[in-house]
């Protein structure tokens, strides 16, 4: 390999491993110092400096491009072309380069007011060389002059993070693998954010980021700039970018990340002493002990390394957690509590297990008023599990908190606690068991964290002033709201296979009718989950074997002294405040498919499900007290749903002659055969079929 | 409109001049190229509407913008009609500067060149002129028109006057280790500001080699100062490196290298635990997630702290009392009141009310040995513009454990400040606490804050801040502080 220690020779063209790309627009004298960076480059490899003007008006531009190219022949490449915008002049450049160096490794995109250190570009192509397959691009810090700051590009790449904040400056280099597959600036951004969208391009192909610290990436910043300039217009960037990335913004795709970092709930177990760290219930990372978690959300104050410090610490002794874990409640006990922290800035639960002979479920709560200080008081008396923000654990330590913004939420919220009381009922009850926490474990938690502090020198490291605008511990606050507008969403593995099969009330036969359905949509490779929105549930245990995950959401709106209901054509429906609408919503959001079964709540709800991805379904049943009711209150919001699924052939007349559209009439049995489909079941999808 | 194979690509855009010569496709007559210093480009079309750049028969595709630097085009005969070419390339390039479009011999292509050059060349010599007078202005302006607020100049010169300041402090354990081989420290701090180094030696060095120091900026491998320090100078405590005068470069990160060379055993540098930071834990050793135990000074940019009269650069040296040291005051007398009368307010500031009872509030803050501690001050104010009462406060400072009763009345203090009159609202008094002679070892520094005699008013809000220590640091080194052995880059 060719060892360059000046750049300004001519490179053998066929060797040539990298390219410094410039797109020169305006502001002639800094395109100079730009270029004069550019060719200090040190490296040990070929790299050439290809300039692209785009249309600039101004003739300096020209002249200095030019002349650098003509004093530079073989080194500096020079294309002129007209305005079409940032991007266009980047992708022309790109097709050069690609075209005419075929060795070519890696781009760096240095926009013409910008520097770059001497070491810059073999510092971030040996990062690239070192990367693995999916290494798609390398960035480094920002060290901003002019309005001289510092931006902590830091931590390790987290792809969650990379989807609702830009920290991958467009001053990064490309990998030729990511080139091949397509990636390309996108022409119709002439506002600015081109980069992010570039990189989320590289994302949703499969590639990610490896960041690079200090190799010498000088950011011009200015009064005014096209940074400037789209902020004020980000709102409608960031919709076209999130529109035209479905793949990496949909509901299941966001939350399959955050499942895959194990990003949300840090759950501690203080018999053993162990944490482990899980988004969904079912894939837990391996336990650690509690002065490593500690450490990482002290850490996670001080240091951008997103997703590392889950935002949530949720307390439980093991053997309530295995009971949860065994009676399939744990996912939904975990996001009972999440929604709790919505607006209490602690919430707990007791737990009271009975024998029973079927399995039942009763949630009661009560709330606490907020306290007028900061603190956020542990449980005074036993409880089972306990729940709470890290940001509102780190301030009762600490009276600053920690982290550069969320450590005191827990103050504005209505509540300061909310306690729940669970009976569950369940046969062999004395096979299971579930223990309070012991009434020493928070002192001994608040001591622990104290201890961690002190030996990682927190009080010292947190007073030195450095850049904390990325330190945080990961939360879904961070981006369901800005991208769905929820506060979150219920975890829910293999989403795309999960449906979910909803209950109004949860007794004996509506279980028993969820259950029939759910074994025959099993067959077929979906994994059916049972949710309930009430605060009572009673079932067979053989019948909830098929159910993934257990949900009984207790919903305040929908309780005995509840006045919220509305009326339609002479059929009661309820209705929800805007809290217990955002937890049902977040509870659904994530599965593929949801299945209104005897229910009307759904309905309230289906709408926006349908907005969010998710194949909504109503299953209008022949009952005895019969399926008018049931039919009418279902017209009210038929447009809702994809599909009206009725069970038998009178319920199909029924709703077509209530105004169903015939091309939502489906038979179930058809959609999910379970044995040979019976002349009489042929005979009714027929009749549904003239119609569709 | 073109289409090149890949192989010319780069030729058609790199930046020498060029001319291109354009022929039909079906003419194999021979062209004589005039002696011209310009790489000669040849294209051929068989319509006049697609031009191709190619050698060989090699594939070729299309191109979005014309070649740079080109002089002119050449047709050296009758055909093709290059008129639709001339309308793309101005259309594509965005620019109407093109070349010229030549039709003829040899001759007509010298004489379109010859013009073109010379038309070049004014614009050069314009070019040249317009720079030459932008600098002659921008010498003149900064000689002539450039001033510094007046205002300014007065803030600077008091910032000149200040001693220079403790920055940065590794947090010491006990139990810390030390190392001895070559490493790289990574710095807190960039370079703009950076008056020196204290590095922390535990066990001195023996032998004839010696311990080679070097400020530098990783991002581009310039080294801003070196110092070279024989291990036979070495000996246990503080070893104060120091620039000729603060420096005003702006590298956002420096690192400093440590390496032993020569012969004999290289003094052991303590070492403290990065704790959270692995990040700023040195590199290159067994030893790790630690830092070296080091103080890093401060000053005003561009200035030197050396005296004129001498070669050392002993002055007092201001160490700001850090935020967690504040945040950790405790109060002294079991006082009780309807709400907190005394709390850490956050960014190193004390709330301590007075109140309507005896004895005064007080509050005492731990501080850790200080090397030549001479001289405490703090600012306070009463934190409410409405209150008329004029409010009293003091300082003291003493050795840990002692009675506060005694400390109050100079009994057991190191020493105590008058009772200080904060005789208005809002504004900001000094307190200064001098000591007899300079202490090195950990002390307390208490706080007290009490209403006059006779008032009506039951309590005042009373707010400390600002807490400084003024080191003597003539007592705080045994040894003279080194200087860089060579120039440097440092200012």
């Amino acid at each position: 390999m060719t060892v360059q220690t000046r750049s300004d020779q001519p490179c053998d063209k066929s060797d040539i491993r990298a390219v410094i790309l410039i797109p020169a627009y305006g502001q002639p004298a800094l395109t100079a110092e730009t270029l004069h960076s550019a060719i200090g480059q040190q490296c040990d490899f070929p790299f050439a400096v290809v300039v692209v003007n785009d249309g600039c008006p101004v003739p300096e531009t020209h002249e200095i491009c030019q002349n650098f190219a003509a004093s530079y022949p073989g080194k500096v490449f020079y294309l002129s072309k007209a305005n079409k915008g940032l991007s266009a002049a980047r992708n022309s450049g790109l097709e050069f380069s690609l075209r005419a160096f075929p060795a070519l490794e890696a781009v760096f995109f240095l926009d013409c007011d910008n520097h770059i250190g001497p070491h810059l570009l073999r510092r971030l192509v040996h990062a690239l060389r070192a990367g693995d397959n999916h290494a798609g691009w390398v960035y480094t810090d920002v060290d901003k002059f002019g309005f001289a700051s510092f931006s902590d590009m830091s931590g390790p790449y987290s792809s969650l993070e990379h989807l609702f904040r830009s920290f991958c400056e467009a001053g990064s280099m490309v990998s030729r693998r990511m080139l091949d597959t397509g990636a390309r600036f996108d022409e119709a951004m002439l506002k600015g954010v081109e980069d992010w969208d570039f990189w989320l391009q590289g994302l949703s192909m499969g590639y990610h980021g490896i960041h690079v610290p200090n190799a010498g990436f000088h950011y011009r910043r200015r009064g005014e700039s096209m940074l400037t300039e789209a902020e004020r217009d980000i709102a409608p960037i960031l919709d076209y970018i999130r529109k035209k990335h479905t793949s990496l913004y949909s509901i299941q795709a966001v939350q399959e990340r955050e499942i895959k970092g194990r990003a949300r709930y840090a759950v501690y177990h203080p018999d053993t002493r162990l944490v482990r760290y899980m988004t969904a219930t079912s894939d837990p990372s391996a336990p650690v002990v509690l002065e490593e978690y500690l450490r990482s959300l002290l850490r996670a104050a001080e240091k951008p390394d997103y997703g590392s410090c889950p935002g949530h610490l949720i307390v439980l002794e093991q053997n309530t957690y295995d009971l949860l874990s065994d009676m399939k409640l744990l996912a939904g006990v975990f996001w009972i509590l999440e929604c709790a922290l919505q607006q209490a800035a602690s919430t707990s639960c007791t737990i009271d297990v009975r024998t029973a002979v079927d399995v039942s479920l009763a949630w009661t709560s009560a709330d606490l008023p907020r306290a007028d200080k900061l603190s956020v008081p542990f449980p005074s008396q036993p409880v089972h599990v306990w729940a709470v923000e890290a940001g509102a654990l780190l301030a009762e330590q600490f009276p600053e908190g920690g982290f550069a913004f969320g450590n005191h939420w827990h103050t504005v919220k209505p509540f300061g606690s909310r306690h729940f009381t669970l009976e569950i009922g369940a046969p062999n009850v004395a096979q299971i068991d579930a223990s309070p926490i012991a009434s020493d474990a928070f002192t001994a938690l608040s001591s622990t964290l104290a201890t961690v502090a002190e030996q990682g020198s927190r009080s010292f490291w947190h007073s030195v002033p450095y850049d904390r605008y990325r330190a945080q511990a990961a939360s879904p606050r961070d981006y369901y709201p800005e991208f769905f507008r929820l506060y979150s969403s219920l975890p829910v593995m293999q989403a795309g296979n999960a449906i979910a099969f909803v209950l109004d009330r949860a007794e004996h036969d509506d279980i028993a009718k969820a259950t029939q359905l759910a074994i025959s949509v099993r067959a077929h490779g979906l994994v059916p989950h049972l949710l309930c929105f009430g605060s009572t549930f009673v079932g067979p245990s053989a019948d909830l074997d098929v159910f993934a995950e257990i949900i009984s959401l207790p919903l305040p709106s929908l309780g005995n002294h509840s006045d919220l209901t509305q009326n339609y054509m002479g059929t009661d429906l309820p209705l929800l405040d805007g809290r217990d609408r955002q937890a049902a919503l977040g509870t659904l959001a994530a599965f593929s498919k949801v299945v209104s079964v005897r229910g009307r709540v759904l309905h309230l709800l289906a709408g926006a499900l349908r907005k969010l991805g998710v194949r909504t379904w109503a299953f209008i049943e022949d009952v005895k007290a019969g399926a008018t009711n049931a039919a009418v209150a279902g017209s009210a919001f038929e447009q809702a749903y994809d599909t009206i699924f009725p069970e038998t052939v009178d319920v199909l007349h029924l709703c077509r002659a209530i105004g169903y559209p015939a091309g939502k009439l489906r038979v179930w049995e058809e959609h999910f055969p379970t044995r040979t489909i019976t002349t009489a079941m042929h005979n009714f999808q027929q009749t549904a079929d003239v119609f569709s | 409109m073109i289409s090149a194979s890949s192989k010319l690509l780069s030729t058609l855009f790199s930046g020498g001049p060029k001319i291109v010569v354009v022929r039909t496709e079906a003419c194999n007559e021979d062209i004589s190229l005039p002696d011209l210093p310009v790489e000669w480009l040849t294209t051929t079309t068989a319509d006049g509407n697609v031009f191709r750049f190619s050698e060989d028969d090699e594939p070729a595709f299309p191109v979005e913008m014309p070649p740079s630097n080109v002089l002119a085009v050449w047709v050296p005969h009758s055909h093709p009609s290059i008129d639709a070419l001339k309308q793309w390339w101005e259309r594509a390039s965005g620019t109407s500067r093109g070349p010229v479009f030549v039709h003829g011999d040899a001759t007509h292509l010298i004489g379109a060149v010859a013009g073109q050059t010379l038309r070049e060349n004014n614009r050069l010599t314009r070019m040249n002129q317009t720079l030459l007078e932008d600098l002659a202005a921008l010498r003149e302006g900064l000689a002539h028109h450039v001033r510094v607020p007046p205002e300014l100049e007065v803030l600077l010169k008091n910032l000149r006057a200040a001693p220079p300041r403790l920055i940065f402090e590794t947090p010491f354990f006990s139990s810390a280790a030390s190392v001895t081989g070559a490493i790289i420290q990574p710095l807190l701090t960039g370079a703009r500001g950076i008056l020196g180094v204290d590095l922390h030696v535990s066990n001195a060095g023996l032998g004839t080699g010696h311990l080679l120091v070097k400020l530098q900026v990783p991002s581009s491998g310039l080294e801003l100062a070196q110092w070279r320090i024989p291990y036979s100078e070495t000996f246990p405590g503080w070893l104060a490196l120091r620039l000729p005068a603060v420096s005003a470069r702006m590298d956002s990160i420096v690192e400093l290298a440590v390496e032993p060379h020569g012969d004999g055993q290289p003094p052991e540098l303590t070492c403290s635990p990065a704790g959270l930071m692995n990040e700023y834990a040195f590199i290159g050793s067994d030893i790790t997630r630690n830092m070296l135990r080091m103080r890093m000074w401060g000053g005003f940019p561009g200035l030197s702290y050396q005296s004129p009269s001498s070669d050392t650069s002993f002055s007092p040296a201001v160490v700001k009392i850090s935020d967690h040291l504040v945040a950790a005051a405790q109060t002294t007398r079991p006082l009780t009141w309807a709400y907190p009368y005394f709390n850490y307010l956050g960014a190193g500031r004390l709330l301590l009310r007075p109140l309507k009872v005896n004895p005064a509030s007080s509050a005492r803050i731990y501080l850790p040995a200080l090397p030549g501690l001479a001289a405490l001050n703090c600012m306070v104010k009463i934190d409410d513009a409405l209150c008329t009462t004029k409010m009293l406060v003091r300082l003291a400072a003493s050795l840990p454990g002692r009675n506060i009763d005694e400390v109050e009345d100079g009994t057991a203090a190191l020493a105590v400040t008058e009772w200080t009159e904060l005789s208005e609202p809002i504004r900001t008094f000094d307190l200064r606490l001098a000591l007899p002679s300079v202490v090195s070892e950990p002390i307390e520094l208490h706080l007290f804050s009490r209403l006059p005699e006779g008032g009506k008013l039951d309590h005042g809000k009373v707010v400390f801040g600002g807490l400084e220590a003024t080191l003597n640091e003539r007592v705080a080194f045994s040894h003279l502080p080194y200087l860089p052995q060579t120039d440097t880059a440092s200012s």
